[in-house]
């Protein structure tokens, strides 16, 4: 069922100029933020970005939503109509009616939410932008939006200062579900939050995806956060997806040395279990200058030769499994369900 | 849920009328940045009694005519360097006097120095009366007026501050100076405010070459020594011009110096917020960029810009004082506390006749409050913390 493509992204590349000491610009210099990806994202699916901080899962969701403009590729977005449109090239009308449909929850409820606007003002911002709906027709979607966030009406005429942390994730939400949007990226929707309330949040993000047959794009460092909402994961590193899988293979085997080291490295919720942790070795290369070949090789225990020369493509790895490793196939990763004695 | 929400309500009004029980809490929670900042600046203390100092200074710029008992070009050759006149209660015979008074001056000379001085002429005296009839003015340039606050009765006088080498009242000529001296800091921050919004705006919003270029030419005037600049400026202005057209230049050279500050704070605030989150999320909602620049970015700085202008005010009343002071700013007859000032410039005159410093102490008042009101305004403008 889910099948049918609602976005395809093609080759997307976002650079950010580096200032190079005092004065002008070292001409060419760039942070490769995002370095020609390209995925599907299917209609209705969970999709989840994971990978260390730092490694450009903002700098595409934004990119996806365009919050900023990519330095090139392309966003293809799929129309009910089943017809193909690059949103980073759509334009006025049709722009307006692709933004509508592609919507994103921030990370950071308290930076998110502009402090001198109320709460009414706040999710009804992106209707007054992009509908024709009335004053009343608004003040409707709005009441309407409150109740399955869960907000109670009257908060409506506060300001952002008088909510929590969990209550004004739910403002956010609820501001990027007002236009009735087919596809959201969330950005690390939940990081922010305590953990009790990282439940119901996720809780209601599911409900709501239920309703309202959402596609999300769902941003995360933590594959713990992960695990129970995604169908498909891609794992990034540098910029670049380096595995990409449906989740239970994921988790059951990697086949990317990354892949297992996050894995390896999600902390048991049952501290009777012990598991061999192979904790990642190094940092993060700076990614104004990444690595030669495999971006990956100084810290992966499996290198050899060649992952320092040639970097290897992602490539088709079956069972709908994309991987970008040149021993994918020799390696035997473990995954957490291998790691844990039953 | 459907058919309770179906229907013409307007919704707007259901949650925008005020509650029936409109407590505290809630009326914290619906209050917005302006009323939070305000709740915080009056909870600090210096800052709250600085407001008070501030409103009486311009009461008294508005009602100066009335305040002061003589007007500007008023004098009494007969009084020239008089000290402060004594209020009294109790008369010579030993009666209390509600309404003080003030005895007549007879001059005599020091039996030392053999200056001039005066002493109290116990054998007249003058209750000090409300609502006086006196010199005539215009009430803000319009009403034609002759009423003043008080007085005494002719012969007597009443000099509340003493008198000048000419024999004006200090008092009078501080209280209608403070005309000129108060509200040139307030039209020169306005210019600036202007200019600085205009240009800092621009330079924050465009940035690259634009921004450049403005920071230089910025950094240019701030290097500027003010003083060889003021002459170089006040220089420029014909000699005999209007008081109306001085008062004029001399804010615009005030504030030609001022507005760079102002544009920083604009293009720096305006760079911060334009990477803020819900501005991001403002894009993405596609609202357009006239409106976000109106409705997310201006207002998140403006707080920020009224915190600058305030502290921006206390240099322009020190420059325009300094510059009168110098002979380079407003001259008479026109009077502004650094005219006033003029006096005390011979180190003799301080000596014998202290009081004509007095314009002094309005001078650091006014800019100690200015002060303390911008520090009070600068932690209230984050009231969220
Ligand atoms: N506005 C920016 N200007 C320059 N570099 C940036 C900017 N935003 C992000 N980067 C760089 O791009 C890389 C990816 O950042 P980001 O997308 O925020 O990663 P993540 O969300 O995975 O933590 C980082 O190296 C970061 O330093
Ligand atoms: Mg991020």
């Amino acid at each position: 069922m889910k099948e049918q493509p609602i976005m395809q992204v093609r080759n997307l590349v976002k650079e950010y100029p580096v200032h190079g000491g005092i004065g002008r610009n070292r001409q060419g210099a760039a942070v490769k933020a995002v370095s020609d990806i390209s995925f599907t994202i299917r209609k209705g699916e969970t999709f989840s970005l994971v990978g260390e901080s730092g490694c450009g899962k903002t700098t595409l969701g934004r990119c996806l939503v365009r919050g900023i403009e990519a330095t090139s590729g392309q966003v293809l977005y799929y129309t009910d109509e089943g017809v193909e449109v690059d949103f980073l090239q759509a334009k006025k009308q049709e722009y307006k009616a692709i933004r509508q449909n592609i919507q994103m929850i921030f990370q950071d409820p308290y930076s998110s939410l502009n402090p001198r606007m109320t709460v009414y003002d706040i999710i009804s911002e992106p209707l007054r932008a992009l509908s024709t709906l009335t004053k009343s027709e608004i003040d409707e979607r709005v009441v309407e939006m409150a109740r399955r966030t869960g907000l109670n009406i009257s908060y409506l005429r506060r300001y952002p200062h008088a909510f929590s942390g969990g209550q004004r994730q739910r403002i956010g939400i609820a501001r990027a579900l007002i236009t009735n949007p087919k596809v959201i990226v969330c950005d690390e929707a939940v990081s922010a939050l305590d953990v009790s309330i990282q439940a119901q949040i996720i809780n209601l993000l599911k409900d709501l995806q239920q309703q309202y047959q959402m596609t999300y794009v769902f941003i995360s460092h933590d594959l713990s956060v992960v695990k129970h909402i995604s169908d498909r994961i891609a794992v990034m590193y540098l910029g670049r997806i380096v595995e990409l899988a449906p989740t239970e293979e994921l988790f059951g085997q990697p086949k990317h040395p990354y892949s297992e080291a996050l894995l390896l490295s999600v902390p048991n919720p049952d501290p009777t279990v012990r598991r061999e942790r192979v904790i990642l070795q190094g940092e993060v290369p700076n990614p104004a200058n990444p690595p030669e070949g495999c971006h990956f090789h100084p810290r992966c225990p499996y290198k050899t030769a060649l992952c320092e020369t040639s970097a290897p493509e992602l490539r088709d790895a079956g069972e709908g499994r994309l991987v970008a490793c040149h021993h994918a196939d020799q390696l035997k990763l473990k995954g957490i369900t291998e790691a844990i004695p039953v | 849920m459907k058919t309770r929400l179906s229907g013409t309500t307007s919704w707007s009004r259901l949650f925008f009328r005020r509650p029936a029980t409109n407590n505290a809490e809630e009326s914290y929670y619906a209050a917005s940045h302006w009323k939070l900042m305000l709740r915080k600046l009056m909870k600090h203390k210096l800052a709250r009694i600085s407001l008070y100092v501030l409103a009486m200074m311009y009461l008294m710029v508005i009602f100066a005519n009335i305040i002061a008992p003589q007007g500007l070009d008023s004098y009494d050759s007969e009084n020239l360097n008089s000290r402060p006149s004594k209020l009294h209660w109790v008369d010579p015979q030993g009666n209390f006097h509600f309404i003080p008074f003030v005895y007549g001056l007879k001059s005599s000379r020091d039996p030392v120095t053999l200056r001039k001085i005066f002493v109290e002429d116990k054998q007249k005296w003058y209750p000090i009366q409300f609502f006086v009839k006196g010199t005539e003015y215009k009430f803000l340039g319009l009403i034609p007026g002759n009423v003043h606050l008080f007085g005494v009765e002719d012969p007597g006088r009443i000099f509340v501050f003493g008198t000048d080498s000419l024999g004006r009242d200090l008092f009078s000529r501080i209280v209608l100076g403070s005309q000129v001296s108060l509200t040139i800091p307030l039209v020169g921050v306005s210019i600036s405010f202007f200019l600085g919004l205009l240009i800092g705006g621009i330079s924050g919003y465009f940035g690259g070459f634009i921004d450049t270029v403005i920071q230089r030419v910025i950094e240019i005037i701030r290097s500027f020594p003010t003083l060889p600049l003021w002459m170089a400026l006040s220089a420029a202005i014909p000699p005999r011009v209007p008081i109306v057209h001085m008062f004029f230049y001399i804010t615009i050279i005030m504030a030609f110096i001022e507005w760079t500050e102002l544009a920083r704070v604009v293009r720096s605030k305006f760079m911060a917020l334009r990477n803020e989150d819900y501005v991001m999320s403002a894009r993405i909602s596609g609202v357009s960029n006239a409106r976000i620049i109106r409705v997310h970015l201006v207002p998140g700085f403006m707080s920020y810009l009224v915190v600058t202008m305030t502290l921006a005010i206390p240099a322009m009343i020190i420059g325009e004082t300094a510059m009168s002071f110098l002979g380079l700013g407003i001259r008479s007859p026109a009077a502004s506390w650094g005219v006033l000032l003029q006096e005390a410039q011979q180190m003799e005159n301080v000596a014998l006749y202290p009081w004509k410093l007095i314009p002094l102490g309005f001078v650091i008042i006014t800019v100690l409050a200015f002060n303390f009101l911008g520090d009070g305004l600068r932690d209230a403008a984050d009231p969220y913390k």
